[in-house]
């Protein structure tokens, strides 16, 4: 069961047809640390955020989160429980502006129910001017405040995997899933994105799961590191310790 | 004149739709199951002797209900299978109406009640006829703007450009579809009841899925997302067909204007998907209140009350850090993207120049 | 009393001729990946053009039905080079690709109307009926079923046999690895859509021969055609094959059930209609597809 991980899964599986992407999954995240998951390409690392945040259910196994069964969750019910996660290929409102991207990862929004918009007429003006400062000081954060009216489709690759982050951020979640937030931005950039993780850790308690290839900068500052292969757990622990486990080693070197 | 009455009505339609496909990429295609089910709706409970107000009410209520009946098993489709979901239960409800003589007399038609109580044909009567439909159409012009320019129609649009992001960021998608669903066929509803009590007459001839397209053209032609461009597209569709009558009146035409009506209008849509395919008219900027706050901020300027004055100085200083960045990126960049930004009664326009870009 | 065989025989008729409404359909859909809304005028077109040669050219009917086959298969290509090839270039959705095929049948129905009229045109050609008890049959109607067979055959050793064949099932299958495997997939698209149009046009030919012309001939059937190719699950010829005939017994059966409860025969289409958005709402991937990955 939960130990006393904020998220922990268990024994989890997921077939697609013949493939068992995900094959007995069983780990679990402390609260208030960074954790890693790496793997090769195709190891399952992107199925299992999609376990975990309800868009794919298990085959078998559970997903606890603050110790509920949330397995049987609709991914937006999942949302609301403060886990909120971003996904590898930025998946952006494309015809909105920036802006409007961040402000649509804001919790409790009282003009977002169609009786709301009557209902709270004054209310939900007030709260998006709110959120509009908030979703800025966002961008900003990001270095992508500059960009905040244009439409998410015209902004580069980067920009968008730190737009996913600046959604997401603006969540007030309690624990982030992050799919490879530094790949495809520049190296400096990718540093920082990881400084901003490990400060936002400490200032507002958060708790991070983040898949990523860039395994030096990841070993920088991950407390625990999973390894997936083949959609098995082969190894975990401290980033040191993972790093040289010759059975990692293998896995990466036969890679290729 | 009747022209006009026409575009009022199918304009409403067209904006029902509009809102379901343009603003929540719901590919709704029995729109005119509902716009039937309105139409005939008045045509009973006029016959039964209910005014006028009473019966577009029921209409509205009727027809939402269809709505939901249709929608909540289909909402989960795929986009094609839900457009052919759509049209074959209109056709089913319109078989229906058409085979069973004891709801509302088969092929034959049922009569309708004017709501307006004047003799047809007469100019007081036209004139009453565009008063009643067009300040129905300004008032759904109004709900949906204000729908459309809220935080609600800003999640609608979320859930258009990807739904499933907008699940995992806490939308419940299934909910919002059911309830456009439901709000674009009541509006769908109230346009066959003010059809109905226009035209005085109903029959199941009328409501052919070659309505629902003509109602699909009115948007794409027009702007998807742009209720603006959704009436220019009504009164463009309106404006062929009428040509089309006149024409065929005068015997101008060496060919047979209802057949060359349906091929200029076959030729546009294609032309706009090819060359526009946003429509005549782009989508509106999104006006959700991002935007609306700053200039709210710019109204409290000028005198407001303690804590409004607060959160406007707020956000002023947010608005012009805001300028301050751009202007900085300006400066230190020359090529890459360019940004201009003016502030023109308080509204934060952001410019790029798309020529640049590059992904 | 039903006559049973009849009906059944009956239900083999209109099976077939779903059959070569269908099978076109489902080929553009596979290949394409949209509902092609003009592909019933197709049908219409290859309809007017056997008319065309039969009646007003009085050319043979051997002549009039190649010209039919031939005619809407070109159209079928032009539609596919010049309209929705650009438009998928252009990155069109689904749904714009399926408005766009609404438009092109709006200009293809009216152009026929222009040129041959609103009216409904006979062949005036007499077919023989045969009456073999308990079965009545008008030669068009073994016509029909000799062409559906005959259409499926060739389909058949066509597609399991020969280089374009296999290419189309490959591009209908996977477009990317059809790529990559070295098959021009443009190319085949356009084939895939010159068969679609000249298989519709045929069945377009037949069907005004055995019944009428008039100019609403192909969207009367369009839905039932769409129920055929979800039911044999888009892009499946073996499934659409079965599923024709499925549709066409349930239809004629259903006459009779619809009959005794004293319904309207006019419900017939409707049955086909009820097939289809059950089958979209439980089945949608068609009843004879390998439940492969998820889109
Ligand atoms: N929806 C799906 N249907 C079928 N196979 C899938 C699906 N999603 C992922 N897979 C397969 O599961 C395996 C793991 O994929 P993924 O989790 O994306 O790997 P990673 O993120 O580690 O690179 C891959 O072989 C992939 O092809
Ligand atoms: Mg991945």
């Amino acid at each position: 069961m939960a130990e006393e991980g904020l998220l922990s899964t268990e024994n989890l599986v997921k077939t697609f047809g013949t493939l068992r992407a995900i094959d007995d999954v069983t780990l679990s995240v402390k609260p208030n640390t960074i954790t890693g998951l790496i793997g090769p390409n195709g190891s399952g690392k992107t199925t299992l955020f999609n376990i975990i945040s309800g868009i794919y259910s298990p085959d078998k196994g559970h997903v606890y989160f603050d110790g509920i069964d949330i397995d049987d969750l609709e991914p937006h019910e999942i949302w609301s429980k403060g886990l909120v996660r971003t996904f590898q290929i930025p998946r952006l409102f494309q015809r909105l502006t920036v802006l409007d991207n961040v402000m649509l990862g804001s919790q409790g929004n009282p003009g977002e129910s169609f009786l709301g918009i009557f209902r709270n007429w004054g209310a939900w003006r007030r709260h998006e001017e709110e959120i509009a400062m908030k979703a800025m000081e966002i961008l900003r954060l990001l270095e992508i405040d500059h960009l905040a009216l244009s439409p998410a489709s015209d902004i580069s690759g980067g920009q968008m995997k730190l737009l996913e982050i600046g959604r997401a951020l603006m969540s007030r979640p309690r624990m982030l899933l992050l799919d490879e937030p530094a790949a495809g931005v520049n190296p400096t950039l990718a540093r920082r994105i990881f400084e901003r993780i490990a400060h936002l850790r400490e200032r507002l308690g958060l708790t991070f799961f983040i898949i990523e290839h860039r395994i030096d900068i990841l070993s920088e500052h991950a407390d625990k590191i999973y390894v997936l292969h083949e959609g098995r757990i082969i190894a975990e622990g401290k980033p040191e310790e993972v790093v040289n486990d010759p059975k990692v080693v293998g896995v990466y070197l036969g890679e290729g | 004149m009747d022209g006009l009455a026409y575009t009022g009505i199918f304009a409403i339609s067209a904006l029902a739709l509009n809102l379901q496909y343009g603003f929540t990429g719901l590919a709704n295609f029995g729109h005119v199951a509902f716009f039937m089910v309105g139409a005939y709706a008045t045509a009973l409970a006029a016959a039964a002797g209910l005014p006028f107000p009473l019966c577009a009410f029921l209409s509205i209520v009727v027809a939402s209900f269809m709505g939901i009946i249709a929608s909540l098993p289909a909402l989960r489709l795929r986009e094609d299978y839900l457009a052919m979901a759509t049209i074959a239960f209109g056709e089913i409800l319109r078989m229906v109406f058409k085979n069973e003589e004891w709801i509302a007399h088969g092929v034959w038609g049922i009569g309708v009640p004017s709501a307006i109580a004047l003799g047809g044909g007469t100019r007081e009567f036209y004139w009453l006829q565009l008063l009643l439909i067009f300040s129905v159409l300004a008032l759904c012009l109004l709900l949906i703007r204000i729908v459309g320019n809220s935080p609600y129609g800003r999640v609608l649009r979320a859930v258009r450009d990807d739904s499933l992001a907008a699940e995992v960021y806490g939308k419940n998608v299934f909910g919002y579809k059911a309830q456009v669903f439901a709000l674009g066929s009541s509006l769908a509803g109230l346009s066959g009841s003010l059809f109905a009590q226009y035209v005085q007459y109903v029959n199941p001839y009328m409501f052919e899925p070659t309505l629902t397209f003509s109602m699909w053209i009115m948007v794409i032609l027009g702007g998807v997302g742009n209720n603006m461009g959704v009436l220019l597209g009504a009164l463009l569709v309106e404006f062929f067909e009428r040509s089309a009558r006149m024409a065929k009146d005068l015997r101008i035409m060496p060919m047979d204007p209802n057949n060359l009506r349906a091929i200029i209008v076959g030729i546009l849509i294609i032309f706009v998907l090819l060359y526009r395919p946003g429509g005549l008219l782009k989508e509106e900027k999104v006006k959700t209140p991002a935007i609306k706050a700053f200039k709210v901020a710019r109204k409290g300027e000028g005198g407001g009350e303690g804590e409004g004055e607060e959160r406007a100085k707020k956000i002023l200083s947010a608005l012009a850090k805001l300028r301050e960045c751009i202007k900085m990126r300006l400066n230190s960049r020359k090529g890459g993207t360019e940004i201009r930004a003016h502030t023109k009664h308080g509204k934060a326009i952001a410019k790029e120049d798309k020529g640049d870009m590059k992904r | 009393m039903v006559n049973l065989a009849q009906v059944l025989f009956e239900s083999l008729v209109s099976g077939s001729l779903y059959l070569l409404a269908a099978v076109g359909l489902s080929l553009t859909y596979g290949l394409s990946k949209f509902p092609n809304f003009a592909h019933t005028e197709f049908i219409s077109f290859g309809g007017y053009i056997s008319y065309a040669f039969l009646v007003q050219l009085k050319a043979s009917i051997y002549v009039a039905f190649a010209m039919a086959f031939l005619a809407s298969g070109i159209l079928g290509a032009l539609s596919y080079n010049i309209l929705f090839a650009p438009l998928s270039r252009r990155g069109s959705s689904t749904i714009q690709l399926m408005m766009a095929s609404v438009g092109l049948g709006l200009i293809l129905r009216h152009t026929c109307m222009e040129i041959w009229g609103g009216g409904i045109l006979s062949f005036k050609i007499f077919f023989p009926i045969y009456r073999w008890p308990p079965i009545s049959t008008s030669l068009i109607w073994l016509l029909i079923l000799l062409d559906a067979a005959a259409t499926a055959l060739v389909l058949h050793i066509f597609l399991k046999r020969s280089k374009i064949g296999k290419a189309i099932r490959a591009t209908s299958d996977n477009p990317n690895l059809a790529m990559a495997s070295g098959i021009n997939v443009g190319l085949i698209t356009s084939i895939g859509w010159f068969l679609s149009g000249a298989l519709a046009g045929l069945g377009g030919a037949f069907l005004a021969a055995g019944t009428a012309l008039v100019p609403l001939l192909g969207w009367k059937i369009l839905l039932s055609a769409f129920a055929v190719t979800i039911l044999g699950g888009a892009g499946s010829f073996y499934g659409s094959l079965v599923a024709a005939y499925i549709i066409g017994a349930a239809e004629n059966l259903g006459i009779v059930g619809l009959v005794s409860l004293n319904l309207s025969a006019d419900y017939r289409t409707a049955i086909s209609f009820i097939i289809l958005i059950i089958l979209l709402l439980f089945k949608p991937e068609g009843l004879f597809r390998r439940s492969g990955r998820g889109d």
